[in-house]
């Protein structure tokens, strides 16, 4: 056989080893470029990692659909990984009965801002039904915002990214905002990061102190739950 | 072990999974399977140590799980520069009111609160004079 065999590269292309292996190396390159900025948001690994990709697979002509499927068991993984947010939320539990009332109040407000916001201004500027949809659930951590994505009829994919580019924003400027608002209460700092831009947001929260930070990730999680069962009902309702 | 743990963590997805696909609930399977696991875990009354472990483990990496998705953006090149106007104002605007909403209420109930201590303390001290 030559080396050269179209009909066997074809072949390896599915082999999980190469699509997993190269959205690991894809990662670490990514992680290893942030930690060497200093932890910048603006170098968030995710999205880093898929630029790499996506420019490594256009540039290869591999069809997406060939990598999606080699590297199916890192898209398997995400489903139990979001289950298991329920580990650090459990530990959190005395957390949230000592302050039940800020963090219940920060969601009712915050969560239907976060939602209404977004869809609300890409209505405004007559942006597609796909995109207005992808958009709506923005706010929360992208395993569960691709999940309400499919459920509402947004695309998956498009969620993911614009996910990841809502955290860097929160990240980058809620610092900022919230000390020019005169907030300066860590909890509250940490709910507004958290419930604005989920994972990402607490990550920079957590930089800023564990109590910000702890806040921050009982937001991202909570928000995520309540968005995940509000939103399909709202959807439904239209 | 670790391996019954995987399996608590499974046989919720799968719970989760059966009643979202079957339309009992509209919500995502993972979602739906994620409040089971909370459930169960209310229900110990601890987190299992190996449970414990494996989520540390798991959620360390979270952020590459949906890496393969986000390449699928490749498909929305086209759309993604016929609406970048809307999608940055949407992104930048929405996220900045998000922050600015909800870190005002977060504050005003914290005030709240603290006042309410304070009245609480104020009246025990009444009480014991």
């Amino acid at each position: 056989m030559s080396p050269f065999d179209p009909v066997a590269w074809h072949k390896i292309e599915l082999v999980p080893a190469v699509g997993v292996g190269a959205t690991i190396a894809a990662y670490v390159v990514a992680v290893r470029l942030q930690r060497w900025s200093g932890g910048s948001a603006i170098f968030n690994p995710t999205l880093i990692a898929i630029l790499l990709l996506a420019l490594a697979v256009k540039l290869s002509g591999i069809d997406y659909a060939d990598y999606a499927r080699s590297a199916g068991v890192v898209t398997f993984a995400l489903s139990p990984a979001v289950v298991l947010l329920a580990v650090p939320l459990f530990r959190q539990r005395r957390l949230i009965r000592d302050s039940a009332r800020v963090i219940l109040g920060s969601l009712a407000l915050g969560l239907p801002t976060g939602v209404l916001s977004a869809t609300g201004i890409a209505w405004l500027l007559h942006a597609d039904r796909v995109t207005i949809l992808s958009l709506a659930p923005k706010s929360t951590t992208a395993g569960i915002a691709i999940g309400i994505s499919e459920k509402i009829g947004g695309a998956p994919s498009l969620t993911a990214v614009l996910v990841i580019m809502t955290g860097i924003t929160g990240a980058v400027i809620g610092p900022f905002v919230t000390r020019q608002m005169g907030v300066s209460d860590p909890r509250s700092v940490g709910l507004a990061m958290g419930i604005a831009s989920h994972g990402i947001g607490t990550a920079r929260a957590l930089q800023m102190g564990e109590t910000a930070g702890a806040f921050a990730g009982l937001g991202m999680s909570l928000n995520g739950i309540l968005t995940a069962i509000l939103l399909p009902l709202a959807a439904n309702l239209f | 072990m670790l391996l019954i743990e995987a399996l608590r963590v499974l046989i919720c997805l799968c719970a989760g999974e059966i009643l979202s696909g079957l339309g009992v609930l509209p919500f995502p399977g993972s979602v739906i399977a994620l409040v089971l696991l909370l459930a169960n875990l209310a229900l110990i009354g601890e987190v299992p140590p190996q449970l414990g472990r494996l989520a540390d483990n798991v959620l360390a990496v979270l952020g590459m799980l949906f890496v393969p998705t986000g390449v699928g953006l490749l498909a929305y090149t086209h759309l993604l520069r016929k609406e970048f106007a809307p999608i940055a104002a949407a992104i930048l605007g929405g996220t900045l009111l998000t922050i600015v909403v909800t870190a005002f209420a977060a504050k005003r109930l914290a005030e709240l609160e603290t006042r309410k201590r304070i009245a609480r303390d104020r009246e025990a001290v009444d009480v014991a004079l």
